[in-house]
């Protein structure tokens, strides 16, 4: 006999997970600069069994932005990343740029890794002793009282697919595959590019998938049913 | 459980946080040199899970696994520093100032703590106090005689006598800055101390770059604004509800994977 339990089984985990997904976009409906996963799941066919294979990709759509008026707030208006380096010295990208200075000058974001220009970490200070005065050209053209210092890196991938995300929830490329550096980047000052998750787009997901594990446990159901039926009702004598 | 249980939990006490740090902000929309905070949100870690068909087939490339994230969480509380309204009072010792500088107070056990609030009083010794009777540092004696008190835009405070037509120099008001101000750590009564984060403060007097000028008379108000707190409220409570909206459905879910067997 040939009950396709399995199949359904995996059909009900991969709504699981896609309800996972779902709740994690919705989580981070407030977070800056966040970008919202989509999943794909697909069937494969491996000899003769159908096999659920799921893919989550960020959508790299462009999210609100949202005018701070914090001379330290930065947004990417179209493709790219900043790049931050870690303390042990990995380069990781986001776009979340809500920064702020450490105690040594240093441009740094919200959990204090660095924010890398061209040459190297920012230091917004005047002789490391003072703040100055933080202005930056649409181009990523960082100005400290008025002096030119250095330029944002800004970096993008031909494939977004490709970007995994770290434990604090920086990007980052395996092997970085397909990075190369914006040239001409457009940076807007006083501003945080918000959230792009948008709650509608969850809801209707998150109905699909309820409807979809439920249409799925009714085919269950009645699998079993049919199953119940063969075991002790085939054969069964009905004596008159 | 489900994963996303947790993860809409989780999405639902960030947003109470979000909503006490707005009430606090809404509390002090009347507090002198009050300055607003924020609350930064920031995806959780993700967990990388092995999806059904790990195991490597002929004919098929290994999938790549697949990350999941686990919610957000509040990484900081971000204090903004913007100039609050300046308004005036005609009090002499009402002091505003115009720019990113501190004024520094000493407390009863001695250390220096700092301030935005410029409304100070004399106590009965003559000494320049702030709000809390903590003296201005450095201290500054008003003469018992004196007539009325005249601070310049650069911090020179000067008294006049009646009986004297010149008005006599008695202290000079200094400031301190800060890197970054929004590492210094809020001790209550409108105070901030110094931490690793904030840096070492850095001294001057009014009118020097960046420090900011004086203004005798005036009193800088709370940086809150009420329309945007407002707005946060109302994004904040939305994203609470849509929360608990995973909540119920994964509950449903979790139900209908009950209901499996009868």
């Amino acid at each position: 006999m040939d009950i396709r339990f399995d199949e359904l089984k995996e059909t009900l985990k991969s709504q699981e997970r896609k309800l996972d997904v779902i709740s994690n976009n919705l989580s981070n409906i407030n977070s800056t600069g966040f970008k919202r996963e989509l999943v794909f799941i697909e069937l494969l066919r491996d000899k003769d069994k159908d096999l659920v294979s799921m893919k989550i990709v960020p959508d790299f759509r462009e999210g609100p932005l949202e005018k701070t008026d914090n001379p330290l707030d930065f947004a990417i208006s179209g493709r790219g990343l900043f790049a931050v380096i870690k303390s042990d010295g990995e380069e990781r990208y986001t776009r979340n740029g809500h920064f702020k200075v450490d105690a040594e000058g240093f441009l740094v974001t919200p959990t204090g890794e660095k924010v890398l220009g061209k040459s190297g970490p920012i230091n917004v200070s005047i002789d490391g002793l003072k703040p100055g005065k933080v202005e930056v050209s649409p181009f990523g053209r960082i100005y400290v009282d008025s002096e030119y210092i250095d330029d944002f890196k800004i970096v993008d991938f031909e494939d977004y697919s490709v970007l995994r995300k770290d434990r604090e929830g920086f990007y980052y490329a395996e092997n970085r595959s397909g990075l190369r550096e914006v040239e001409e980047p457009h940076i807007i000052q006083g501003t945080l590019e918000a959230s792009n998750v948008n709650p509608v787009d969850e809801m209707i997901e998150m109905i699909t998938l309820h409807r979809h594990f439920e249409s799925t446990q009714k085919a269950i159901k009645a699998l079993d049913e049919q199953l119940r039926k063969t075991v002790n009702d085939v054969g069964k004598y009905k004596t008159a | 459980m489900l994963r996303s249980l947790r993860t809409a939990a989780l999405g639902m006490s960030a947003q109470q946080l979000n909503i006490d740090v707005i009430s606090n902000n809404l509390a002090n929309v009347n507090t002198n040199g009050y300055k607003k905070t924020n609350l930064e949100f920031q995806d959780l870690l993700y967990e990388t899970l092995n999806v059904g068909n790990s195991e490597k087939s002929e004919g098929f490339e290994k999938p790549a696994e697949i990350q999941v994230g686990l919610g957000n969480r509040a990484v900081s509380t971000y204090r903004s520093f913007s100039q609050g309204e300046i308004e005036q009072t005609g009090n002499p010792l009402d002091i505003a100032i115009n720019g990113r500088g501190f004024f520094q107070v000493q407390k009863p056990d001695g250390t220096i703590a700092y301030s935005r609030d410029g409304a100070f009083r004399v106590n009965a010794d003559g000494n320049i106090v702030n709000g809390s009777g903590y003296l201005l540092y450095p201290e500054i004696v008003i003469p018992e005689n004196a007539s009325s008190i005249k601070i310049d835009k650069d911090g020179v405070v000067y008294v006049l006598y009646e009986d004297q037509a010149e008005p006599e120099e008695i202290g000079q008001i200094e400031l301190a800055m800060f890197m970054n101000p929004a590492g210094l750590k809020p001790i209550g009564e409108n105070l901030f101390v110094e931490t690793d984060a904030s840096g070492s403060p850095v001294f001057g007097i009014p009118g020097e770059e960046g420090f900011g000028e004086l203004y005798q008379g005036y009193l800088e108000k709370s940086n809150v604004d009420v329309v945007q707190e407002m707005i946060n409220l109302i994004v904040a409570q939305r994203a609470y509800e849509v929360n608990s909206r995973v909540v119920r459905t994964a509950d449903e879910i979790l139900r209908m994977t009950n209901a499996l067997k009868r």
